[in-house]
């Protein structure tokens, strides 16, 4: 992808399965803006996988789409090996509390009339304690995330930017959920707050067996969290794998511009990015990549690359690979 | 805890939020609280109004054809020797009815309209929206009369016609607002932990835009007061019992005013204050919860 | 001779709630041609300090000490001066490109407006200059970009519109602030390069504010780092990171993950918040938040000292603020 297929999909138990995703959003004019264009991944439980890519890749449109906010516009969603779109509104209401978020703007996702303590035990309020949610808990938890509970009753302008992430962390973990998605959830952090987040989040993904998908622009936070990377690019993958295939030895030409476009990345690539991003509204014909791919040939601009194997869990969608496929069977 | 090789991270970090800031009663200022104490004693008295030892209102002859003010008669005698005291505070039972009547079908009918329209956009909105843009572009003062001379000058219709022209502005704004909050994660956070719509509405929206339609609802509510005096110089009023308008209208002739100016000065002056003081409270109430939503 | 020496700068802002001590005793100077890093995050002073040099503070602001342009003070320059001060010998490019191009107009006026304002060219002058410029900042086909309006231009384009315009007069000294925070990593460095290319060819000196030490290790000469207000360490770039004198500077450095960091790595944050600016400074602003911290970072607020032998009058001498220091200056037992 910059293709489209499900190669990557990998056999076995998978607690979230993406196959042929596509998000529509009404573009200008009555055109069709497609966010997302085909895109399939799965993600086994107790997994981080990091989704990156530039603004306007799909990759926030993809990981929302699977909590089908918006819902998308075709393929199919399975989480726990349940068709979310097969579901009623009452049901998908119930198993949201198995899929939580927490966003990048923390100010932004506090409601600012309300305290401390009543953001973070609305959802105990709105599905009951079942006996598990006492308030005892509940203080456990907010001092988990490093709020000291005497504060409880404080709103949220009177915290930090990293203490409002924090309650947004807390609020997402009191329904004990089996995945949170993670909305690029330190960039709009100073840096010295950046590592208190990150490994905050560390702890809390063993302490409540969290599947995570972690979604940033900054490729060294990526490297960090994930197990497992979704390059994107205008709406689909480029690579997919292991993290570590993918940013030791990325064979994409996207994804080693990406990487070498970070600073301080020592990388000297003479395959830098050339051009301007295309605009979504009307995507390049065939890998959607070759108008600033270095590497791009006649065939680029024609067929939509499929995935080819580069590891025993390392995918790409190219015609020119910087990187010998595998055959592994 | 979980990691006890880093507890420094699960530990709360030696970190403290901002004190409360000071109460809201003391951000509001002095102004604020000696608008709303004139305004409270304007409504005591109003609704005290039977039961205080005051002239009857229309009663003739109390004092002199257009004798001044003195002890025992503060705001002087109109033309038929009526005490202009009593006749102010007998007027403002019905002025302020109608203000808070008016006021409150547009709070609660533009409100609603507003925040479910710009909550779910689609086809409703847009129904909404033009309904709004209509009432807008029609006539403000026609509508009225319209209204008045069909249904009935009663207190009712008055204040029903004047809180129909409220509720476009009420419910804009609303929207306004609803659409902003709307935006924001925390409507998504509450979505994604399962919360309703009516829940989101009531417990994430409504606190967040009420501050702003309250503003607007004690301006609203001057406004009314000042419109039931208009319609009362164009000759509809209620047509039984006394309002400020209707005072105001019977002394606004130019012999009255020239011959004896307290008799329309004093309801004026009340009409002016009970408006500003309204106006103002309306103004701090914005201004506060405003400059805290900046600070964020 | 530097090209601007800033001496002992203080800003305060005068709030309700009483004064906030934004920037408190920041010296730093750049050379002719010399690109200077001031690294920082929010609320370190880092933007305060450049605005109050681009006069674009708030009549609340009190500013004390002293800056020197090519030997003329800007805090008092004359109303006639400052007019061509602005815009012709310092030039400043903003974080967000939206907010510094007016979207109703089309990219040629805006260009074309400053250079006949400031140098009353003609109109065709100005639009060959304004192509000139476009193709200077590497903008492909600038004829036609003339004639476009901001929104149709991409964020990292926008960018390099607004350098365009800040080079119009050739400016002596630009000043940028946060220039590529809002735009994508890809963009980030082409930006970066641009301006580092742009700072060869032109002569020009610049100051480059971030957050992010990584964008300014290759492409500074100098660096400053702030924090609280206040500077914490100074020197040539190369020092900085080769040997870190401040717990702060080094704490900034191994707080963020590296792509050289095995995945899953543990990261050494810096506890707590950056520091509250209402507080009248009497302490080192960093101890609270400090792993090294002794009872006297807590009582009195170290001074800006220099490392070994570099003479404080030297061109970059390595400076810090601490009282623990760090790297060599550990070890010379000078921390009496």
């Amino acid at each position: 992808m910059v293709g489209i297929g499900q190669e990557s999909l990998r056999e076995g138990e998978s607690l979230i399965r993406v196959e042929n995703l596509v998000v529509e959003f009404p573009g200008p004019r009555g055109s069709k803006l497609q966010a997302v264009s085909d895109v399939s991944f799965d993600v086994m439980a107790g997994e981080t996988l990091g989704i990156v890519g530039e603004s306007g890749c799909g990759k926030s449109t993809t990981a929302k789409a699977v909590i089908r906010m918006p819902p998308p516009t075709s393929g199919t969603v399975r989480y726990d090996d349940e068709d979310l779109a097969a579901l009623t509104k009452e049901e998908l209401r119930s198993r949201r509390t198995d899929l939580q978020m927490i966003f990048q703007d923390p100010i932004s996702a506090l409601n600012p009339r309300r305290s401390v303590w009543d953001i973070i035990s609305e959802g105990v309020e709105i599905w009951g304690t079942h006996g598990v949610w006492t308030d005892a808990r509940l203080t456990e938890l907010i001092s988990s995330v490093g709020i000291d509970p005497q504060y409880r009753d404080r709103k949220p302008f009177q915290f930090s930017g990293g203490q409002c992430q924090r309650i947004s962390i807390a609020r997402a973990l009191a329904l004990d959920p089996k995945v949170l998605i993670c909305d690029e959830p330190v960039s709009a952090l100073d840096v010295s707050v950046q590592a208190q987040i990150l490994n905050l989040l560390d702890d809390l993904k063993t302490e409540h067996d969290l599947t995570m998908l972690f979604i940033s622009h900054d490729l060294a936070v990526v490297r960090n969290v994930s197990d497992r990377v979704l390059v994107m690019y205008l709406g689909r993958v480029a690579e997919v794998g292991d993290a570590d295939a993918i940013f030791d030895n990325p064979v994409h030409p996207y994804t080693q511009a990406l990487l070498s476009a970070v600073p301080g990345s020592g990388i000297d690539n003479d395959g830098s990015l050339s051009g301007e991003l295309p605009s979504p509204l009307d995507p390049p014909t065939g890998c959607r990549f070759h108008t600033r791919c270095s590497h791009a040939t006649d065939v680029c601009k024609t067929t939509v690359p499929e995935f080819r194997q580069f590891g025993k869990d390392h995918w790409a969608a190219c015609h020119n690979p910087q990187g010998t496929p595998v055959d592994i069977t | 805890m979980a990691d006890t090789e880093s507890p420094r991270t699960v530990a709360p970090p030696d970190e403290v939020p901002l004190e409360n800031p000071p109460s809201i009663a003391r951000q509001l200022g002095l102004g604020f609280w000696v608008s709303v104490a004139f305004l409270a004693v304007v409504i005591l008295l109003a609704v005290l109004a039977p039961v205080l030892p005051l002239n009857e209102p229309t009663k003739i002859a109390v004092g002199d054809k257009f004798e001044g003010p003195r002890p025992g008669l503060w705001f002087g005698a109109d033309g038929n020797g009526r005490d202009v005291f009593s006749l102010t505070i007998w007027g403002s039972r019905i002025s302020l009815l109608v203000g808070l009547i008016a006021i409150t079908i547009g709070f609660v009918v533009g409100g609603s309209l507003g925040i479910v329209s710009g909550y779910f956009r689609g086809m409703f909105d847009k129904v909404v929206s033009f309904i709004f843009v209509t009432l807008l572009s029609f006539p403000a003062l026609i509508l009225a009369i319209l209204i008045t001379t069909l249904l009935g000058n009663t207190v009712f219709w008055i204040s029903a016609s004047l809180g129909l022209l409220a509720v476009a502005p009420v419910g804009r704004l609303a929207r306004a607002q609803t659409l902003v909050f709307a935006e924001r994660d925390f409507i998504a956070a509450a979505r994604i932990l399962g919360a309703s719509d009516g829940r989101i509405i009531v417990k994430e929206l409504l606190p967040n835009v009420v501050i702003p339609m309250s503003a607007l609802a004690l301006l609203g509510m001057g406004i009314a007061i000042v419109a039931e005096g208009t319609l009362a110089f164009l000759g509809i009023s209620v047509d039984d019992g006394l309002s400020w308008g209707k005072q105001i209208a019977a002394a606004g002739t130019t012999r009255v005013l020239r011959e004896a100016p307290h008799v329309a000065l004093f309801p004026i002056s009340v009409l002016f204050l009970t408006v500003l003081c309204l106006n103002y409270a309306g103004d701090r109430i914005r201004e506060v919860f405003d400059a805290k939503e900046l600070s964020l | 001779m530097a090209l601007l020496d800033v001496t002992n700068l203080a800003v305060t802002f005068k709030t309700p709630k009483g004064p906030v001590y934004a920037v408190s005793d920041v010296s730093f100077a750049v050379g002719k041609g010399e690109a200077l890093g001031i690294v920082g995050e929010s609320g370190s002073g880092k933007s305060v300090t450049v605005k109050s040099l681009m006069g674009l503070l708030p009549r609340t602001a009190k500013v004390e000490g002293t800056a020197v342009y090519d030997g003329e003070d800007v805090f008092n320059l004359p109303k006639s001066r400052r007019k061509h001060f602005y815009g012709v010998d310092v030039a400043m490019v903003f974080q967000n490109p939206m907010t510094s191009l007016n979207p109703v107009k089309r990219i040629g006026e805006q260009l074309m407006e400053g250079m006949r304002f400031h140098r009353g060219l003609s109109r065709a002058d100005a639009k060959a200059r304004a192509i000139e410029l476009l193709d200077l900042v590497r903008i492909p086909d600038p004829s036609s970009r003339l004639r476009q309006y901001p929104h149709e231009l991409s964020g990292g384009m926008r960018q390099r519109v607004v350098i365009a315009m800040a080079l119009a007069n050739d400016p002596a000294l630009l000043i940028a602030d946060e220039p590529t925070t809002a735009l994508d990593v890809t963009v980030q460095r082409d930006i970066l390069d641009l301006l580092d290319s742009l700072r060869a060819d032109l002569d020009m000196a610049l100051i480059l504010i971030t957050h992010d030490l990584g964008v300014v290790r290759d492409r500074t000469d100098n660096i400053v780092v702030m924090y609280g207000g206040r500077v914490m360490e100074s020197a040539a770039t190369e020092d900085v990171f080769a040997d870190t004198e401040h717990p702060y500077t080094e704490a900034l450095q191994s707080a963020i993950p590296d792509m050289s960091m095995p995945r899953g790595t543990r990261l050494d944050p810096i506890p707590g918040s950056p520091p509250d600016l209402a507080i009248a400074p009497r302490s080192c602003p960093f101890a609270p938040r400090c792993n090294y911290a002794s009872d006297e970072c807590h009582t009195s607020i170290p001074a800006l000292r220099a490392v070994g032998d570099t003479a404080v009058d030297a061109a970059s001498p390595h400076l810090f603020a601490c009282f623990n220091p760090r790297g060599v200056a550990a070890n010379e037992g000078a921390s009496a």
